[in-house]
């Protein structure tokens, strides 16, 4: 960073503050998206799950989203306490899990093409919802790998603490987003 | 030719983007037996764009630090700075400004058709399909004016200025704002070549559904330009809350800043709503799937999805209009602004209502009858906050002494021009009245007295009243007035005649009509070619001005909001020393009230009385 | 009120225990009822229990106001006075 970056005159919101501010409005904002694709479920098939719907694999994906929030909150955890190796180590488990997660995503889909294809009611809500969600991980895993990616080889967390909270934060939200699609997709009836 | 590189890269990266999307969509298709046209076309378009950031100076400014490397991010330059991913806040209005300029003139010339096409019943130049297409992307275009010309243009040139900061709270994602509205542009521009859209910019389902590729292109241009708009939203909220100069508390907070916050709100949650229409539309072209068909689908949805953005949008385009309206009115009047708290609580009122009388459009659409009856009356409660700012433009013109510079003769357009689109609109919210005025001129005329009665006047009167401190120069006042005088009576008469062949009945959206409505549209159709040479001295002058005109005084009006105290235009830094802001922006006539003082200058504002 | 590294992680199983307990009764809830209305209030109320606590806990959406509850509140009165303080 050079020259021109604004240094906060009024010295009242430290630019952590203001990062989180930024990132809260966006999470609100995305919010609303995930607001709209919920509310459509039920305007395009009611309440009616299928049977066909792979519960065991709904509640397997929860599951592991749940467990990925939990890393990435130890991620951050040992990220501010200065325990660096911790850190890394539980980014790398919250980036594998989240892999393991797309990939549940994948074999979902291949298995709702013969039941239930884009082309059909339930099938449209189910590619739409699970397909939009997926695309969050697939960005949070992205986030979460550069910023391991950054600390790597450091031994101080330095300029990047921020950039771990920031992914981590993006993470949970992803969770949070999950939160209400698994009810939505798999429970309601 | 070194000052188009950035240009020249963007477009490289556009087209390398495309080629790896494309790539990508052909392989992923190439497993399957369907047509893989619009696929290709949708994950092109999604590297394009990335591929046009990053060439166009994303990457040297921000991409780097991504993988810990260094970035320079320089906005300093000559006039090359305004050509590449800039940073600053006075560029990057610069940039809005100018190009959404380039975008009204564009629709201005498709209006302009539209009226040739209509000034006798038959068919003249357009073929029915042609004709929707130009009278889509004259709507499409002039929604982007105005929803960005206000609050991605003069927000983000006077916002930081007005609240005595150095910058917004994001300067890069401001950049990214800006230049991912040029793919924009370059995708409106390029439908008409690939079969056009006839659905209008509403771009309703089924039909939209069934367009050419033309259709695909313009609603990926939409749902980018929705992004931009959330962007700066997101931008002009985080600035409001954190970079306001010390002692600038939210009841010293100038009336402007106020109404960027509340179209700020409303475009940062709402504005996603489109975006998920308008991606479903695009997933019920490229994957088959049935949101709007049967079995299950309902167009109704999209109808729902669509109007819970685009009504709240109506007011991410006024509100910042009564904003300047209301500033400007103040200065000129001398006066302190009238019930400025009143104003802020209307704001805040019509932000919260705008969210809940979305289904006013839907009276004729098959929706829910129980559903009536609500929704007149919550479209009906947002004139109570929306007359409040009227009273309070009222209340400070009342008995003042009017400084009638063009600046206050376009902000009292405003007054005169949306109270005619305001009454006209209690006849759209009323269930009875809707039902005969549906999809008639009276709905254009209305319209058109909001949005261009209100908010272009708002906008002319915001280009002239920050024009010295943008350009550091002074137009010419009589040139200025010869402008407004000619804009006013031929935009009056172009939209007054309107209303005659609504009332009737003469349907929007056609090409052909009744010869029974030929003669008031012939009178509309000179009016407006009138009104189109109205915009020839503007454009000389501001040209003319900018190039050639008289250097502007730093304070030219006596205001004392925060902009007007730095140098005309101001330095990179926007003040040499920061302001602590002391009283109120508007407390004209009261020498004891001293808006701002700067730490090392004894004279603090307090711009005379009369 | 800053809390050791072995409080936090604490916290953090805490949390988590609490979530898996919401999801599987949200699941054999969603087996047991099969009135819709009833089932969607109950996932409703399940589902926004879980959202607070991964906003509150795991996301510290109070954090936003940790260091700058002075400033925000300089930001919501007009006393000039108490605005005069903070500079």
């Amino acid at each position: 960073m050079t020259n021109h970056v604004p240094h906060h005159v009024n010295h009242r919101f430290d630019a952590l503050t203001i990062n989180r501010l930024g990132l809260w409005l966006f999470l609100v904002s995305d919010a609303s998206f995930f607001i709209a694709l919920l509310s459509s479920r039920f305007f395009v098939v009611g309440t009616s799950t299928p049977e066909h719907v792979d519960q065991v694999l709904g509640l397997s994906l929860t599951i592991l989203l749940l467990l990925s929030s939990l890393t990435a909150y130890r991620a951050e955890a040992a990220a501010e306490h200065g325990d660096l190796p911790n850190a890394k180590k539980m980014l790398l488990a919250t980036i594998g899990m989240g892999i393991i997660f797309v990939f549940g995503v994948g074999y979902e889909w291949y298995e709702a093409f013969k039941h239930f294809p884009p082309s059909t009611g339930f099938g449209t809500v189910l590619f739409t919802l699970t397909g939009v969600h997926v695309t969050h991980v697939v960005t949070g895993v992205l986030t979460l790998g550069f910023v391991y990616f950054r600390i790597r080889k450091s031994k101080t967390i330095g300029d990047n603490q921020w950039a771990v909270e920031g992914a981590v934060k993006w993470w949970h939200f992803v969770d949070v987003a999950w939160v209400f699609i698994y009810p939505t997709l798999y429970l309601i009836k | 030719m070194a000052v188009f590189m950035p240009i020249v890269k963007g477009l490289i990266g556009a087209a390398i983007g495309f080629a790896i999307g494309g790539g990508i969509s052909q392989l992923i298709t190439s497993f399957t037996k369907e047509p893989a046209t619009e696929p290709m076309i949708v994950l092109g378009y999604v590297f394009a764009v990335i591929g046009w950031l990053m060439g166009v100076g994303m990457w040297k400014v921000w991409g780097r630090q991504w993988f810990g490397k260094s970035t320079n991010n320089d906005p300093t330059g000559g006039w090359e700075r305004y050509l590449r991913f800039n940073i600053d806040h006075k560029v990057i209005g610069i940039q809005y400004i100018t190009s959404l300029v380039v975008v009204f003139l564009l629709a201005g010339v498709l209006a302009i058709l539209i009226r040739v096409e209509l000034m006798d019943a038959g068919q003249n130049i357009f073929t029915k399909n042609t004709y929707n297409t130009t009278m889509s992307l004259h709507g499409i275009m002039m929604i982007a004016v105005a929803v960005a010309a206000v609050m991605g243009g003069f927000s983000n040139f006077v916002l930081p200025l007005i609240i005595g900061a150095e910058d917004v709270a994001f300067p890069r994602v401001n950049a990214l704002s800006f230049w991912i509205v040029p793919p924009v542009v370059v995708l409106l521009l390029l439908s008409p070549l690939f079969g056009g859209f006839d659905t209008g910019w509403t771009a309703y389902p089924p039909l939209a559904t069934q367009t050419p590729i033309g259709g695909l292109l313009f609603e990926l241009a939409f749902l980018t330009f929705g992004i931009s708009s959330i962007l700066g939203g997101m931008n002009f909220i985080a600035t409001i809350v954190t970079q306001r100069a010390p002692g600038m508390t939210w009841g010293r907070l100038p009336i402007f800043a106020w109404s960027v916050l509340a179209a700020s709100v409303i475009s940062l949650t709402a504005t996603q709503w489109v975006a998920y229409g308008l991606l479903m539309i695009i997933f019920e072209r490229v994957f088959n799937m049935v949101f709007f068909s049967p079995p299950g689908g309902n167009a109704l949805l999209y109808e729902h999805v669509f109007w819970f953005y685009s009504h709240p949008a109506v007011y991410i385009m006024i509100l910042p209009a009564f904003g300047a309206e209301l500033e400007i009115i103040s200065h000129f009047a001398r006066k302190p602004l009238f019930a400025y708290r009143w104003v802020v609580r209307a704001f805040a009122l019509i932000v919260f209502l705008s969210f809940i009388v979305w289904a006013h459009h839907l009276f004729t659409s098959g929706m829910g009858e129980n559903l009536h009856g609500p929704f007149m009356i919550l479209t009906e409660l947002i004139s109570i906050p929306t007359g409040v700012i009227f009273l309070s433009a009222l209340g400070t013109l009342w008995r003042s002494k009017l400084r009638l510079k063009v600046p206050l003769l376009f902000a009292l357009g405003v007054v005169f021009n949306f109270s005619i689109g305001g009454l006209t609109g209690i006849f759209l919210a009323d269930v009875a009245t809707d039902i005969a005025l549906q999809d008639t001129y009276f709905v254009v005329a209305h319209f058109h007295y909001t949005i261009m009665g209100g908010e272009i006047f708002a906008i002319f009167a915001a280009g002239y009243y920050w024009f010295p401190k943008i350009t550091g120069r002074m137009y010419n006042e009589t040139l200025g007035r010869i402008h407004f005088g000619l804009m006013f009576l031929f935009y009056n008469i172009t939209f007054l005649a309107m209303f005659v062949p609504g009332t009737v009945g003469m349907n929007r959206r056609v090409a052909e009509y009744p010869p029974e409505f030929e003669f008031m549209n012939l009178v509309t159709s000179i009016a407006a070619f009138a009104l189109g040479i109205a915009f020839l001295p503007w454009m000389y002058n501001m040209l003319n001005s900018w190039i050639r005109g008289p250097k502007a005084p730093d304070n030219p009006w006596d205001a004392k909001t925060l902009e007007w105290q730095t140098s005309s235009p101001p330095p990179l830094e926007n003040f040499d020393e920061f302001p602590t802001v002391t009283g109120d922006p508007y407390g004209y006539g009261d020498e004891s009230v001293i808006h701002a003082k700067f730490p090392n200058s004894t004279d603090a504002i307090s711009a005379e009385g009369d | 009120m800053h809390k050791t590294i072995q409080e936090t992680l604490k916290l953090g199983w805490v949390v988590i225990v609490i979530l898996a307990i919401m999801t599987a009764a949200e699941y054999i809830v969603a087996v047991v009822i099969d009135d819709t209305a009833i089932l969607f209030t109950l996932l409703l109320i399940v589902g926004l229990a879980k959202a607070w606590l991964i906003i509150q806990y795991f996301m510290h959406f109070g954090q936003l106001w940790e260091h700058v509850s002075d400033a925000w509140y300089g930001m919501l009165s007009d006393d000039p006075e108490a605005d005069r303080e903070e500079d």
